[in-house]
Formats: structure tokens, sequence, C-alpha cells
């Protein structure tokens, strides 16, 4: 009980109390508008979805990761050679225990896949993505007053419901905790009654798993390379497994189970990956919204952890499903 | 609209409760092993995280049955 | 395909991300993988290269220390091989000396025995001679000159005969 009646516990729990009750009033942070599709941004005359802008950032730090360790290598390496080498080796290793002999075939596919994913899933975490963006006007009735930052805009917290030509100004006011800059002037924007507009933020950046054609994009690679690779091996025998005319009717039907679970796996491929990162937004927004300061800190830990977790088990289940299809089914019976 | 969001949340939930305790049962399994054999913990990890992936495909089948519910 | 769209599932979108992940594989594979795993393989090498000299130089000292300890066994053998040498040599030449010098001693010893045996009969010889003549004198004297002296001689030399070969 002592231990707990401290003094230094009770100002700690004190100042961590206040912070957050602090946080609360004086930062709000509004909730973005959750929405399964990317946001378009337009980009030289295109629309482009943010999502894919976000891939984009991911694959040029990739290069420069690159680029940077392979620059002058060698032979003793040391700062960022040496920890590339230390992903590389221990990955490569990692292949090599499930794939054996083909695992120099398949390494590339294998670790670009993890670290396009993971670094794509930790740029989510960095400040700015989800909240630097166009501000455009609302288009589902919901919007958030704006407020001008020398020759930015940001949203406030304050949200409004805007019907046609009728506006309700919200209860809350104040400048917003995570600042929300955008271009965009105030034309053809809807106003509150004093004549504050109205809008909505349109991220530039969101990260690349929250939009299902990235997650997809990556699964139907990973089983085109499935089946492409099961044919390479076992030619057109490959395909007993899934037309299974010898084993009767039990194996005709194992064999179609196991046609359908081959459309499943693209499914559970490109929704684990889009659930949890989309879920792991959401949290992140929510926890934003609720409580601004302090208490999203250990869930941008929980994020990092899911972020590499999702990323190491769409690169490692790649792998398994390569190492069976070059497997001859009948050796499993 | 509002039945929506109900069935959308139950899908979600109720899909949830397998998989959670699938994967209960899969980490507990591989605890145990990792506990009676340490020297394996790498490969019991490695297989466990695998099992979990396909234990959470059901709860992903749920996911996606709820997001189907909520958007389309 | 309308239903997935609210799912944000576009045709041209999910192309681009393919698209996007072939090229960034195609990039990654020239500049990161290759370089490292070549990197990778080439350190392997060369360790298993130092390694595999480290073995050899061990080895090498392991034999050039067998053929100095051979080199120094023969030496030593050969050092004791002259000393043996010197010595049945000294020994030898020991015998040798001593041997000449027992044969000169045996030779003195002879030569001094001969000349006392010659002295001995050159004084025997004398004395006879003197004897004889004395005896004469004496007989001449006793009783003059009854005898010839031939006969006298005889006499005496017959005596002395019997004298010899009686001592």
């Amino acid at each position: 009980m002592s231990r707990i009646l401290n003094p230094k516990v009770i100002i700690a729990v004190v100042l961590v109390v206040a912070v957050v009750i602090i946080g609360r009033i004086v930062a709000p942070v509004p909730l973005p508008g959750i929405q399964m599709p990317a946001e378009m941004i337009p980009v030289l005359g295109f629309r482009v979805p943010n999502t894919l802008l976000h891939t984009f950032l991911a694959d040029i730090t990739l290069l420069l990761l690159a680029f940077l360790a392979t620059r002058n290598m060698k032979e003793v390496p040391e700062g960022l050679q040496n920890f590339v080498e230390w992903v590389i080796e221990g990955f490569y290793g990692l292949t090599e225990d499930i794939a054996g002999d083909r695992a120099r075939q398949w390494f590339p596919y294998i670790m670009t896949i993890f670290l396009l994913v993971m670094v794509a899933n930790w740029w989510e975490l960095v400040p700015g993505v989800d909240s630097v963006g166009v501000i455009e006007p609302p288009h589902e009735g919901k919007g958030y007053v704006l407020a001008k930052i020398g020759p930015l805009y940001t949203l406030t917290a304050e949200e409004v419901e805007v019907h046609g030509e009728k506006e309700q100004p919200g209860e809350m006011g104040g400048e917003s905790g995570e600042e929300k800059k955008a271009e965009g002037g105030k034309e053809g924007f809807p106003t509150t009654e004093d004549g504050r507009p109205i809008g909505i933020l349109v991220p530039y950046l969101r990260a690349s798993a929250t939009d299902l054609n990235f997650t997809l994009a990556l699964a139907l690679i990973s089983m085109f390379l499935v089946q492409y690779y099961g044919v390479q091996a076992l030619g057109l025998g490959y395909f007993g497994r899934f037309i299974n005319l010898k084993g009767g009717v039990m194996g005709f039907m194992v064999g179609v189970i196991e046609t359908i679970s081959e459309f499943a796996k693209i499914i559970s491929f490109s929704f684990r990956l889009f659930g949890n990162i989309f879920a792991g937004q959401v949290l992140l927004f929510i926890m934003a919204f609720l409580i601004p300061w302090l208490a999203p800190v250990p869930f941008y830990g929980l994020e990092m952890f899911v972020g590499f977790i999702q990323a190491f088990i769409f690169a490692v289940l790649t792998l398994a499903f390569l190492a069976n299809a070059v497997v001859a089914h009948d050796e499993h019976h | 609209m509002d039945l929506q969001f109900l069935s959308a949340g139950l899908a979600i939930g109720l899909g949830a409760i397998g998989p959670g305790i699938g994967v209960g049962l899969l980490v507990m399994g591989a605890l145990q092993a990792i506990g009676r054999n340490p020297e394996a913990a790498p490969e019991i990890r490695t297989n466990m995280i695998l099992g979990i992936a396909f234990a959470e495909a059901i709860a992903i089948y749920a996911l996606v049955v709820a997001l189907v519910l909520k958007f389309v | 395909m309308e239903a997935l769209k609210p799912l944000g599932i576009n045709g041209g979108f999910l192309l681009a991300q393919i698209v996007n992940f072939v090229v960034l594989l195609v990039l990654l594979r020239m500049f990161l993988y290759r370089p490292i795993l070549n990197m990778l393989d080439q350190r392997r090498e060369r360790i298993r290269e130092s390694l595999e000299a480290a073995e050899r130089a061990r080895q090498e000292v392991v034999e050039s220390k067998k053929a100095y300890e051979e080199e120094l066994a023969r030496a030593r053998r050969e050092a004791q091989q002259i000393i043996e040498r010197a010595r049945e040599a000294a020994e030898r030449q020991k015998e040798e000396i001593l041997a000449e010098a027992r044969e000169q001693a045996r030779q003195i010893i002879a030569r001094a025995e001969e000349e006392i045996a010659y002295e001995r009969q050159q004084a025997m010889a004398q004395l006879r001679e003197e004897v004889a003549q004395l005896s004469l004198e004496i007989a001449q004297k006793v009783i003059g000159h009854a005898l010839s002296e031939r006969e006298h001689r005889q006499l005496v030399h017959q005596f002395l005969e019997e004298v010899g070969e009686s001592s």
C-alpha cells in the first residue's frame, strides 16, 4: 500500500490525469471520416488514390534504403549495410528453412512482399500521414468547421451536420490537436451561420493496406506465384489435386474443396492484411479522438507490432503455400 | 439502416468468438510445447504464427461479411 | 463487379498496385538482394578460405616443427656417432701406443738379455782361457816340462770339458 501511496507515484498519476483532461479540453481532435475506398487526390491533373501515393512512398523508402545500403559495400559491413545485411540474412535463413533448395528462387518475392508491406504499414504511424491533405467540401452531410492558420486551413474539432442549405453548429470549439493543414480555398464550401467554412480533410497519404486494391494485388501475385511454381514443378499433374478422379466421390469432393480453398486463400490473404491495418487505423483515430494526449502512445506501439506481424504472416504464408505447391499431392497420403 | 449496423456488429462479434477460442488453444499448445522443449522455440513460434493466421482467416470472413453489410 | 465498388476495389488501381509491385520487385532484386546476397556469399567464401588457410598454416607449422625436430634428432645422433667414433679411435690409438710401448720394452729387455748372455759367454770364454792358461802355467811349474805342450793342453782341455760338463 505504502508503495502506491508514495508521493512520487501520486504526483505522477495526478499529472497524467491532468494532461489527459487538459488535452481533451485544450486540443480536441476531430474524428476523420472512415471509409473503405481510397480518397482521390489530384496530382498533375490525374486523380490518384492516396493509398497508391502511400505505396509509392514506401517504394521510394525501400529504394533509397537499398541505394544507401549498397552504395559502397564493404567486406566488413558497418552501419546501414550491416543492418540491411542482418535483415536479409535473417529472412534468407527463414526462407531456406521452409523452401530448402528453392530459397534462392523465391527469396526475392517473399522479401519484397515483407519489406513493402512492413514499410507501408510503418509509414502509417508517421505523423502527417492521414492528417495532412486537401480540404474538400463535405459530401455526406457531415463536416468540420475550418480555421485559417496563415495561408493554410486547419480542421477544428467542431463537427457540424450539413443538410443542403441548413447547418447546425456543434457544441465544441477550439483548435484541433493534430494540425490538419491544407491548401484549397473557401469557394464552394458551405458555411456556418457566422460565415465560417465547413469542410472535410482528404489526406495526401493513407496506409496502403487500408485499400483493398493493395492487399488484393499482393494476394493475387502470391497465389499466381503458387500456381506458377506448382505447374513448373509438377507439370499438369499439379492440377491433379483440384480435379481428383482417382479417389472416388470422396477424392473428388476433396478436390473441389481444395479448389475453393485456393480462392479462399486470396480472400483471406487480402482481407487479413486489410482488416488488421484498417482496424488499426480506426483504433488510432478513435483513441486520438477520445483522449488526444498520451493515450494513443501504447497503441502506436501495438500498431508497429501488428504492422510487422502482418507483413511477416503475408510473406511466410506465401512461402508455405509455395513450398506446399511444389510437393506432389499424393505424398500426403 | 439500423438493422444493417446491428447485423454487421453481430457478424463480426459472433464470428470472432470461434477464432478467438482457436487462437487461444493454438497459443496454449505452442507455449506448452515451448515450455517442454525450449530449444525448439523458434520453429514452434513460426508454426504457431502460421496456425494463428489460419485460425484468423475465419474471423476475416466474418469481417468481410460485416464490411459488406455496413458499406454495400 | 459493381458489388466490389463500395469496398474500393477498382480494376485500374488494382493493376497499378500489381505493376508497382512488379517494378519494385525487379528494382530491389537488382539493387538490393543481388548485391547483398552476393556479398554474403562472397564473405562466406572468404571466411571458408581463410579458415582453410589457417588450417593449412597450422598444418605447415606442425610439419615444419616435425621436420625441425627430426633434423635436431639426426644432428644429435650424428654428434653421438662422431663422439663414439672419436672415442673408438682414441681407444684404438691408445691400444696401439700401449702395444708398441710393450713391444719396445720387450725388445729392449731382449736385447739387454742378449747382451748380458753374450757378455757372460764372453766372460766365460775369457775365464776359461785364463784358467787354462793359469793351470797350464801351474802344471808347468809343478811338473816342469814333463809333458809336451800339446799334451798338456789336451789334458787341460779334457779336464776343463769334464768340469764344464759337470758344472
